[in-house]
């Protein structure tokens, strides 16, 4: 875990990193803010970072807090690999959306993920992916009349 | 300015069977829109509005009161079953509402929350009706550095809260800050980090990152770790606590009026907002309860204090919006437009020619929380089922809920989009311990920060402007106190283990 929490925490670092070099282009007042919190965190993160790479730090900096500074959470291969398809179904999904709409969408989403990731049957797959769409479509268009996005493949 | 003859009269129009049915069916649509992760109390109203145009404005206030004011507590349930709050008020209940459903105790939160809600309300109500022209006078009093401590204050609870380390609390408050600093600058318009994308020129909702950090965060972990919300070694569910958590409420009586004075005055100020409100009493409660190790790990204290403050809140808020016809809240400005629809005018005049609709706002707000509380309270343990269910059910399907609340709130596609980054964003914080409420709070208080900074920078000319006047000076000391309490307490109870 230490490792991947070395990666976040840089992944961070650089953009609060970048987003300081951008604040500089701004006029007086509007720079004011973005530079001081962006100063702000960059300096913590930057300590957290540095103190990943260092046992000594951290063990000094561990005195004066109650919680272990660093993550002890470790996931298995399991759990490793179900997080990283979690992240793409999650993702598909949102693209699923975004090109498809929620309609379409949504029971495609909810029976292919029932399905294929969670091995349920066929019939449950189905029933629920049904039920949901029918839910929505009744809350949302029917009563609520929000105009659901219908996609962008299908709205021409 | 009580006239009991007026009072009496719209309470008869309330408790007939025609008003009963009004109360309750505002009420229940009240609650289902706060429990609706992306619809809300506001949503209720817009949607009943229409409805009320063939009702005289008394009966009117009737419906809309009650769904407002159910909403609130409609809004944490979902924040004590999945740690998603229905309102972004209810944010500081899934602090400790959210452990008590991990450790099998939905219900017992549930029960606190459903008790809290209605004392809060009751004395949200009472207070602001009773104490109005002081209560004025202390509103009037707010300029922009009172603003600036205010949020400064908000931002203050990052400190006490628990969630992680307080470095990696600090690192994420400070990045959230910046992440509002996204979009149009409030004071010259000159545009901050939209890279070209015109979606981020109105900035970062705070609600899609909302259910985005707390929601999806948590859909995910239950999916990668395969385990239901509540740990199934808890026992079962039967009964499921709920009078334990009116039990708890009744014995922190003390607390609950601490927290509703605090959520009636922040109510009252327009512009801060119900969250700011819920956080502050939350840190009010840690720092001033005894025992308070478990904060932020299940404390139904933590519960019992947000819960309270957030109702409390409406009633402060009303004080403003109809004395002044300055809507304090987003909510209060549908109010004060659907007054207007009814032709009643806002300001002094209310209190005289429109007694009869201040009572009926009053009462009906009043009535929606003992209703409220009677329905939440006998489907709690039935609500509380909903974290045994097996995530790979129950997880996708809020996942798909928290998306399309986040797209019918602007219909925005890239509100969608925000909302799954913020999700893997939430997921990976959890995962290594940043505290994602601390970005919340950034995120929503750092644009009101800036603008009243600035503001103050602009009218008093120099920074000593936050320091001369009476309120705000005494705001920074309270916010000196709260940040440096914890370390003492800390420091002292480490001496005390040590001898």
């Amino acid at each position: 875990m230490k490792s991947e929490e070395k990666i976040f925490m840089i992944f961070l670092l650089i953009i609060i990193l970048l987003m300081i070099f951008l604040s500089f282009n701004y006029s007086g007042g509007s720079q004011i803010l973005p530079l001081a919190s962006g100063i702000f965190s960059a300096l913590i993160v930057g300590f957290l970072v540095i103190m990943s790479f260092s046992s000594k730090i951290i063990s000094f900096y561990q005195k004066f807090e109650t919680k272990s500074v660093l993550s002890e959470d470790v996931l298995n291969v399991d759990e490793k690999k179900r997080e990283i398809s979690v992240i793409a179904w999650f993702s598909g999904c949102t693209a699923a959306i975004y090109l498809l709409g929620f309609l379409i969408g949504i029971p495609l989403f909810l029976f292919m993920f029932l399905k294929i990731w969670a091995k349920e049957s066929w019939l449950l797959s189905s029933v629920l992916a049904v039920v949901v769409l029918g839910v929505v479509y009744f809350a949302f268009i029917s009563i609520l009349r929000v105009p659901l996005h219908s996609g962008i493949l299908l709205s021409y | 300015m009580f006239d009991p003859d007026v009072f009496w009269a719209t309470l008869k129009i309330m408790l007939n069977a025609r008003g009963i049915l009004i109360l309750l069916a505002g009420t229940v649509i009240g609650m289902i829109f706060g429990a609706i992760p992306g619809l809300s109390g506001v949503t209720a109203m817009v949607v009943l509005i229409p409805m009320t145009f063939g009702m005289d404005p008394v009966t009117a206030m009737l419906l809309l009161g009650a769904a407002y004011g159910a909403a609130t507590y409609g809004g944490a349930v979902p924040a004590i079953l999945i740690n998603t709050p229905g309102e972004p008020p209810n944010a500081a209940t899934v602090l400790d509402g959210f452990p008590m459903s991990q450790k099998g105790k939905s219900g017992t939160a549930l029960g606190a929350a459903a008790t809290a809600s209605t004392l809060g309300g009751f004395i949200g109500l009472i207070v602001t009706f009773c104490f109005i022209p002081l209560l004025a006078k202390f509103v009037m009093a707010f300029s922009y550095p009172e603003f600036f401590m205010m949020t400064l204050f908000g931002l203050s609870i990052i400190a006490v809260l628990g969630e992680g380390t307080l470095l990696k609390g600090l690192a994420a408050g400070g990045f959230g800050i910046l992440l509002s600093c996204v979009g149009y600058d409030p004071m010259t318009s000159e545009l901050r980090f939209t890279y070209g994308i015109e979606y981020l020129w109105d900035g970062i909702e705070v609600v899609p990152a909302l259910f985005g950090l707390l929601a999806i965060g948590e859909v995910m972990d239950l999916l990668v770790k395969k385990k239901p919300i509540a740990d199934l070694k808890s026992g079962p569910l039967k009964g499921a606590g709920v009078l334990s958590g009116v039990s708890a409420t009744l014995k922190n009586l003390f607390l609950v009026a601490r927290c509703s004075g605090i959520g009636t005055i922040i109510g009252a100020i327009p512009g801060v907002g119900g969250t700011v409100a819920g956080f502050i009493s939350y840190m009010h409660a840690k720092q001033t309860c005894r025992n308070n190790e478990n904060f932020g790990k299940g404390d139904v204290r933590g519960v019992i204090a947000s819960e309270a403050a957030n109702d409390a809140k409406e009633g402060g808020a009303l004080l403003p919006t109809l004395a002044f016809g300055i809507p304090g809240s987003a909510g209060m400005a549908v109010f004060l437009g659907a007054l207007t629809l009814h032709g009643i005018d806002t300001g002094q005049d209310i209190f005289i020619a429109n007694l009869d609709v201040v009572y009926m706002l009053l009462i009906s707000m009043l009535g929606c929380h003992i209703v409220a509380a009677i329905i939440g309270l006998s489907l709690a343990d039935k609500m509380a089922l909903l974290t045994k269910i097996r995530p790979v059910l129950f997880a996708p399907i809020l996942f798909l809920v928290c998306l399309i609340g986040s797209f019918a709130l602007r219909n925005s596609v890239g509100d969608v989009i925000v909302t799954l980054l913020f999700g893997i964003l939430g997921y990976e914080m959890r995962k290594f311990g940043f505290s994602r409420i601390a970005l919340i709070l950034g995120l929503l208080l750092g644009n009101m920060a800036e603008i009243s900074f600035r503001q103050t920078l602009m009218t008093e000319a120099k920074l000593l402007g936050f320091f001369i006047r009476p309120i705000s000076l005494t705001l920074f000391l309270l916010i000196l106190v709260s940040v440096i309490l914890p370390f003492i307490q800390s420091y002292r109870r480490r001496r005390i283990n040590e001898e």
